[in-house]
């Protein structure tokens, strides 16, 4: 009997495991933007991470952040790094959570969903709905998104010094294509 | 009984797999990242000598190096500050690893120029180094008078080469170190005792104050010899402040007034004992010459 439990539990992981219906990022690009009086700062990375579970609604995505390159020069990229946001202490940006509309991806089709969960950067944790576009083709999903992420939300401090080259509200564009 | 235990494990299970973070599986299938250090130090010179730091990419490194004279010099001199010496120097990034720079010093209306090279990045995560190594190349060209030049002196007499090995470790936030052999190689000098090669071995720091503001330690100790026996080792202590912007300003107390290591590690005479001690500063200031389509530097 006791065989019996153990064989039919390990069956129900594996089967919960398998059944679960997972998209997971295959290509990214994220884009951020200060557009700040003085100065115009963009950089990019194509390294993110990030998994939906169709299922249950939920997603979890992740940007480490030191392979943001762009910027106007290696010393800005240096100060994002070192001063600003802290990579070597905070390696990631995430935002994980569930979807709030109840939509099935496995359906072709456009579909307008908000996320709802907790956004972390610098390590400081925010409560946020973002809103996003995703286009499905079945297999394969692409989500395409924009937001806004406050320095002042996540204690990123700005020397006066380059306070107008630095945009309070950055700008993110992202696009993510997800497979099965 | 069986039944209740059979459905406990289920719910269990169950749960167990519901719960099953995204996130932690994302942690599963990727490898962690690699992170390399960055900002070991502030700017691409410590006090009088250079740290491990490279200019980066296509940046152009202005900087003015200006000493005073000694303190000791008494009121008479200003307590050093009647007298000055210079040195304008440009240092180029080739690529986020190599990088030229030429200088001009008023002392002995020295010309010198080197190559620095980034061997080694220091870092952690996915795989670790635990330094940055930075290889350093240099020569330097006399160029005042020969005091007879009827002596009539080979031309290579003027030249002098460093060969340098910046060993630098980021501990924290807080703490940079280097450690830095160094051959300082003369083709001539002024009399038979004297060593053509010197070698010694500095060591260096930077203690952060907080993002922007540094103190700065910097020591070269020169290896026995003819040169330690007669000449003093060089010892720096000094501030320095980013601002941000592409500045860092060092201001320092130094009994070097020398600004090339042939300069201020084997030929340097001043004692702290004595009071042989020199205010003096370097003014650094980074400009980009990328041009690229996303750097569109505005006005209003």
């Amino acid at each position: 009997m006791k065989k019996l439990i153990v064989f039919l539990s390990l069956a129900i992981i594996s089967l919960n495991v398998f059944s679960q219906d997972l998209y997971k990022v295959s290509k990214a690009d994220v884009k951020f933007t200060s557009d700040a009086k003085l100065e115009l700062i963009e950089a990019e990375t194509t390294d993110a991470q990030g998994v939906v579970n169709n299922d249950e609604n939920t997603f979890a995505f992740r940007i480490p952040m030191n392979t943001f390159r762009g910027f106007n020069s290696s010393m800005q990229r240096t100060h994002f790094n070192t001063n600003y946001l802290e990579t070597a202490k905070y390696p990631y940006t995430i935002f994980e959570g569930k979807i709030i509309e109840d939509v099935d991806f496995s359906k072709p089709g456009n579909y307008m969903v908000r996320g709802k969960g907790k956004f972390t950067c610098h390590g400081k944790v925010q409560e946020r709905i973002i809103k996003c576009k995703v286009k499905s083709q079945g297999g394969k999903i692409t989500i395409t998104s924009g937001f806004s992420v406050f320095l002042e939300d996540h204690n990123i401090e700005i020397p006066t010094v380059v306070y107008q080259k630095i945009a309070e509200e950055i700008t993110v564009d992202l696009t993510f294509v997800l497979t099965k | 009984m069986k039944k209740i235990l059979l459905l406990t494990t289920l719910v269990l299970y169950g749960s167990i797999t519901f719960s099953q973070d995204l996130l932690s599986m994302l942690d599963e299938q990727s490898d962690p990242p690699i992170n390399y250090v960055e900002g070991t130090f502030k700017s691409v010179r410590l006090v009088n000598g250079y740290s491990s730091e490279v200019a980066g990419k296509n940046d152009l490194i202005f900087s003015i190096s200006h000493r005073f004279g000694p303190v000791s010099g008494g009121a008479y001199e200003f307590y050093g500050l009647d007298e000055s010496t210079i040195r304008l120097g440009f240092e180029y990034g080739l690529n986020d690893r190599i990088s030229l720079g030429i200088g001009r010093s008023v002392f002995d209306k020295l010309f010198d120029g080197f190559v620095k090279i980034k061997l080694l990045r220091q870092k952690s995560g996915g795989s670790s180094f635990p330094v940055s190594i930075t290889l350093m190349e240099g020569m330097q060209y006399k160029s005042l008078r020969w005091v007879r030049p009827e002596l009539d002196y080979p031309e290579t007499a003027r030249l002098s080469y460093v060969h340098e090995l910046f060993i630098a470790r980021k501990f924290n936030k807080w703490f940079s170190a280097q450690l830095v052999p160094v051959i300082v190689h003369r083709n001539w000098v002024t009399e038979k005792e004297e060593q053509n090669i010197v070698g010694a071995v500095g060591i260096g720091g930077v203690f952060t104050v907080n993002k922007w503001l540094g103190i700065n330690a910097e020591y070269y100790h020169l290896l026995p010899g003819h040169t330690a026996d007669n000449y003093e080792n060089s010892l720096a202590l000094g501030v320095e402040i980013e601002t941000g912007g592409g500045h860092v300003f060092q201001i320092h107390l130094s009994n070097s007034t020398g600004m090339t290591e042939k300069n201020f590690i084997p030929e340097n005479k001043g004692s702290w004992l004595d009071g042989d001690v020199a205010l003096g500063f370097n003014l650094i200031r980074v400009f980009n010459l990328d041009k690229k389509p996303n750097k569109r530097k505005r006005k209003k």
